[in-house]
This record gives C-alpha cells, sequence and structure tokens, in this order.
C-alpha cells in the first residue's frame, strides 16, 4: 500500500486509535517526555518506512534524516527532492558551506517543528527560545545555513531574536555584543557623532 | 583573523545584515547609521526607506499616536507596546515641535491634518503649514497667509504622497469671495504652489467635506455632505491623475437624518465610525474592498463610552482612544470584533480635555524630503 493510501486509512480509524495509542506513545528522550505522533507509530509498527535522505556536511560528516521533515522546512531540499534530481539509493546533498555543529541543531530544529507543529505556541516559543540560547557565531551559523537552505521559519526566527538583541540598546553596547570593533568611522567623524548625539551611546 | 575576533560585519554576507536591519524598527534604525560605516551606508542607501516601510507600514508595530499637547510640544506613543506595562518608558515618549522660523499671527494652536508615510502636518489655522518626521527631526514650513479665504473654517487640507512624481502634496480647497470652489495644492519638490480649479469636477458646490482628508492607495480621501444627504460619500483626489471621483456610503445609511460620521482608515481600509448617544455605543463600518461600495459592512459595534478608533492590531482587533464620563481621563482600549474588551492602557494617559485635542496615527519612517538625501543628519533635533 502506498504511503497516502495507509496515512488515509489512518485518519478513518484514528480517533479510536489515538485513544488507546496514546497510553503507549510515551517514550522517554533524553530525559524530557516526548509525545510521538500516532501516524508515526503505526507506520513503524506496520513495517513501513520513512524514507531518509543524506545530508553531507562541509567536514564530511552524513547526516540521515525523514525526508519529509526536510522537505517541509527547506525550499532548497524540496526543489531538489521535487525536480528529481536527487536518487535516494545513492545520493547524498552536499552541503559545503554548512558545518556539523550548525548542520545537527539545524536538523534538529525541522524535525522537532515537525513532529510537534500540533503542540501549544507557548511550549513551540519555549522550545525556539532554548533552541537559540548560543553564542553570536554560533547565531551566525545557523543564519546563513537557513538562508542556504531556505528555511523560512528559523529565518524569521533568527532576524526577530537578532532585532530583540538590538532593540533599544545604545551603540556602544550593540558594538559590545556583535563584536564589531572596526567601525569604519574616522577619528573625527565618530568623535563629531558622539557630540551631536551623545544620548545615543 | 581568527574566529573570535571576528564580528557580525565580518562574518555575516552583506545582504543578510541587509535584511536584518530591514526588520529592525525604525526608531533603533535612526541611531543604527552611527554603529558603524557599513550600516551607515546601508540605512542611508536611497532605495532602503522605501523598502523598510513597505516591509514594515502593513503591521501595526511602527504606528504611533501623535497627540499635541500645546503649540510647543507633542506625545508620540509607540501603538504595539501599549499594552505592555514593562514597555511602559518607552512607549510614551514627549517630543519638541520643530522651531519656527517666522513669527505666527495667528493666535490659535496647532492642529493636525493627517500624515503620510511618517510625515505630520501641523497647521497654523490660515497661516503657515509644517511637514514634519518627528523620527529624523527633518521640517519644512510653508506658509499659505496669502490664500485669502472668506470664513477660516471653509478650507479644507489633504495630505499625500504622488509616487509617480515623488512628491508630497499637500492640497488645499475652499471658497472664495466670489462663492466658487477653489483648489490648490502645493509640491515639496519643486516648491511651488500649483493651482489645480480646472480639475475640479462641476458637481462639487453641492458639497461640503469633512476638514481634512486620508491619504490611501495614491490618492486623498475627504467625507462629503450633499444638501439632501442622498448623496453623501466620500470624495476621492487622485495625486497622479490629478482627478476627483466619488464612492458612496454604505447603502444603510444612506438618507438617514444626519447622522456625523467620521472618516478614518483602519487596517488599509476606508472606514466611517459615528458614537450613537442614545445607545452609547461607537458603529464603525469598513469598506473591506476599496471603491466597491457593496463591501461596506458593519465591523464593530463597541460599547461603554465614547471610543475613537485608531488603528487595527492582530488582524481584527480594534485600538480606540476611550473617553468615558465616569474616569475622567482618557484610555486606550483594545476591543476584538465582537466587541469585547481586550485590554486597556495601564495608567490614565492623558486629562479628558485633550479628547478635543489634535492627534493623528502615523508609521515611523527614515525618508527624506524629496531630492533631500544629503542633510538629513543636519535637521532639527528633537531629542528622539
Amino acid at each position: 500500500m502506498e504511503l497516502l493510501c495507509i496515512r488515509q486509512w489512518i485518519s478513518g480509524l484514528l480517533p479510536t486509535v489515538k485513544k488507546w495509542l496514546s497510553a503507549w506513545c510515551i517514550k522517554p528522550v533524553g530525559g524530557a517526555l516526548v509525545r510521538q505522533e500516532p501516524e508515526y507509530i503505526l507506520l513503524a509498527l506496520m513495517g513501513s518506512p520513512l524514507k531518509k535522505i543524506m545530508l553531507c556536511s562541509s567536514e564530511k560528516e552524513i547526516f540521515s534524516v525523514e525526508e519529509q521533515v526536510m522537505v517541509q522546512h527547506s525550499v532548497i531540499i524540496n526543489n531538489m527532492i521535487e525536480d528529481g534530481s536527487y536518487n535516494h539509493e545513492e545520493s547524498k546533498i552536499p552541503l559545503d558551506c554548512v558545518d556539523s555543529k550548525t548542520l545537527k541543531k539545524v536538523i534538529d530544529y525541522c524535525t522537532h517543528h515537525t513532529h510537534h507543529h500540533n503542540d501549544n505556541q507557548e511550549d513551540l516559543e519555549a522550545w525556539d527560545a532554548q533552541f537559540l540560547n548560543v553564542d553570536s557565531n554560533g547565531l551566525y551559523d545557523l543564519l546563513m545555513a537557513a538562508n542556504y537552505l531556505e528555511i523560512r521559519n528559523l529565518l524569521d526566527l533568527i532576524y526577530g531574536t537578532i532585532k530583540n538583541m538590538i532593540k533599544g540598546k545604545k551603540i556602544d553596547e550593540i558594538r559590545r555584543i556583535f563584536n564589531i570593533k572596526d567601525h569604519g568611522f574616522t577619528p573625527e567623524e565618530e568623535e563629531q557623532n558622539r557630540k551631536e548625539y551623545p544620548h545615543f551611546y | 583573523m581568527e574566529r573570535k575576533h571576528m564580528g557580525m560585519n565580518d562574518i555575516l554576507p552583506l545582504e543578510l545584515i541587509h535584511r536584518i536591519l530591514l526588520r529592525v524598527p525604525a526608531g533603533d534604525l535612526f541611531r543604527l547609521r552611527f554603529i558603524s560605516k557599513l550600516w551607515h551606508s546601508l540605512i542611508s542607501h536611497p532605495d532602503f526607506a522605501e523598502s523598510h516601510y513597505d516591509l514594515n507600514s502593513a503591521t501595526s508595530s511602527h504606528s504611533h499616536f501623535f497627540l499635541l499637547k500645546d503649540d510647543t510640544n507633542a506625545w508620540c506613543v509607540q501603538l504595539d507596546t501599549l499594552f505592555d506595562v514593562a514597555a511602559a518608558p518607552t512607549t510614551h515618549k514627549e517630543v519638541s515641535l520643530p522651531s519656527r522660523e517666522m513669527p505666527s499671527f495667528s493666535c490659535s494652536l496647532f492642529r493636525t491634518m493627517g500624515s503620510c508615510r511618517g510625515f505630520v502636518l501641523l497647521d497654523k489655522k490660515l497661516d503657515f503649514l509644517v511637514i514634519w518626521n518627528p523620527l529624523t527631526g527633518s521640517s519644512k514650513t510653508i506658509s499659505y497667509s496669502h490664500i485669502k479665504v472668506p470664513r477660516y473654517d471653509l478650507i479644507r487640507y489633504g495630505f499625500g504622497f504622488d509616487a509617480s512624481r515623488d512628491d508630497y502634496l499637500i492640497v488645499l480647497s475652499w471658497h472664495d469671495d466670489y462663492n466658487q470652489h477653489r483648489l490648490v495644492c502645493f509640491s515639496l519638490r519643486t516648491n511651488s504652489w500649483i493651482n489645480l480649479d480646472a480639475s475640479l469636477p462641476k458637481y462639487m458646490s453641492r458639497w461640503k467635506y469633512q476638514l481634512f482628508g486620508w491619504f490611501l492607495h495614491g490618492a486623498i480621501h475627504w467625507l462629503c455632505y450633499s444638501r439632501d444627504y442622498i448623496d453623501d460619500g466620500i470624495l476621492i483626489f487622485d495625486l497622479k491623475e490629478r482627478s476627483f471621483s466619488k464612492i458612496s456610503m454604505p447603502q444603510q445609511l444612506v438618507g438617514d437624518y444626519p447622522i456625523t460620521f467620521t472618516l478614518t482608515i483602519l487596517g488599509g481600509c476606508l472606514a466611517l465610525y459615528l458614537y450613537d448617544h442614545d445607545n452609547h455605543k461607537t458603529e464603525i463600518w469598513v469598506m473591506k474592498e476599496y471603491k466597491v461600495p457593496s463591501s461596506w459592512i458593519l465591523m464593530y459595534e463597541i460599547p461603554y463610552g465614547n471610543n475613537v478608533p485608531i488603528c487595527m492590531s492582530n488582524g481584527s482587533d480594534i485600538i480606540a482612544l476611550n473617553y468615558t464620563p465616569r474616569y475622567y481621563w482618557l484610555r486606550f482600549v483594545k476591543y476584538n470584533v465582537s466587541g469585547e474588551l481586550l485590554n486597556y492602557s495601564p495608567r490614565p494617559l492623558f486629562e479628558s480635555d485633550y479628547f478635543y485635542r489634535s492627534f493623528c496615527v502615523y508609521t515611523e519612517s527614515l525618508f527624506p524630503f524629496p531630492g533631500d538625501n544629503k542633510d538629513r543628519d543636519k535637521k532639527n533635533k528633537t531629542g528622539m
């Protein structure tokens, strides 16, 4: 049976199935209780493998991730799969500008958001805040990776975070936060600016 | 250079820094020009203000409420953090109006006549007008005391932007001594007055219209009343074509005993509101599709006192200025479509007599005056 038919069949049974599945869908993952979507459990039980794809970081490390997850989030990967240039048996997608550490984080983000898209807003926001609790360099790497892979919601999230880091802060503090050591103004220009707008600094 | 010595400017490509800056509120951007030369060139680029405005004006995050306090000061209130107690210190700001080079012969106070792309239009009755961007501090004073208006209450104002000519226009309309309808406009780009009497359609004399118009979709809109009330409608002056047209009121309101409507713009649509004194509620009608009279719907019926709608928030909630005689102050309130009170401002803001003062809503922008890119930094400081 094709994946689509299985899903439709499950949806028909879902209310009843969900009830008795929810009893044994609780699975400890890294100390936290994570609720798996009943559809995925049932599919796994029925032996229908979820299609996986291989992503290769700049450090030549290979990450296996569900196709569904990456296709939902990354426009670039979605296009690659759709136009058939990706061969499931052999290929891996080379991502030369994303290092392993960042790629792992990006995969984490996409996976969490796919599996938990039904969670309430507050929980998702809390998870996002925790996810972005990285140093500025890590944040830049995530931003560039999200931009390269065209992951809209991650991009918006990072833009929002950086915007909040900037909002309301004075110039000296912003330069410190973003490690902008060489501002490019001549000493005379910098002095003039400070004199004219002292309250900005 | 080692990674740990590198900063944002070294690591991120220009395109991404540009996109980050596009999302930063205009209020912060003005300051951010001095972070580094790179940021200065990105923000000061002629196209940046336009891209930033287009990206941000749709949301209410840049809407500010502008209320004249007296002839020298005004309040600017940030509408998206209005109900956020933690942000209270930065939500309200008192600003100084631009200083005038010329003495005023008018003994009346300033009035606001609307806003357009971050500029607020102030009027000193029958004397001069001031176009002012409260964020950047740029201002221009335009005298119009040479226009002889037989009665001060006959003059009508409009302020808008003609994208085709990259020009801001102030439109003045009045009846002269011979009861002829006159129309002129001031072009900011050419710094000159243009006579537009020829654009006036013949049927104009039947109408009276409200004091100032609203700018939307490249045209200025005034509410107009006809003597028989049946022809009431909204007068539209297209700034590019320099021609008039008219659209009608909601069918349900036509022909009734004259009700005092007020025209406004909510969520990018024309809207009319009126206060029903008998039932103590405010009705707000919205024209959902521009220039389609059949798309007028009664969207809100808000109880409890006189509510003047200011802007939309979160898609369909309304932020309004509420005057309830029971409380001797003005408050901002937020209602949803069902008329339920969602929020009200944490402390009394202004004494109730400010309800009749002049106010308007504007969206912060970094726009300079047309053809004026160099001297932005040197314009009047407002202490913002």
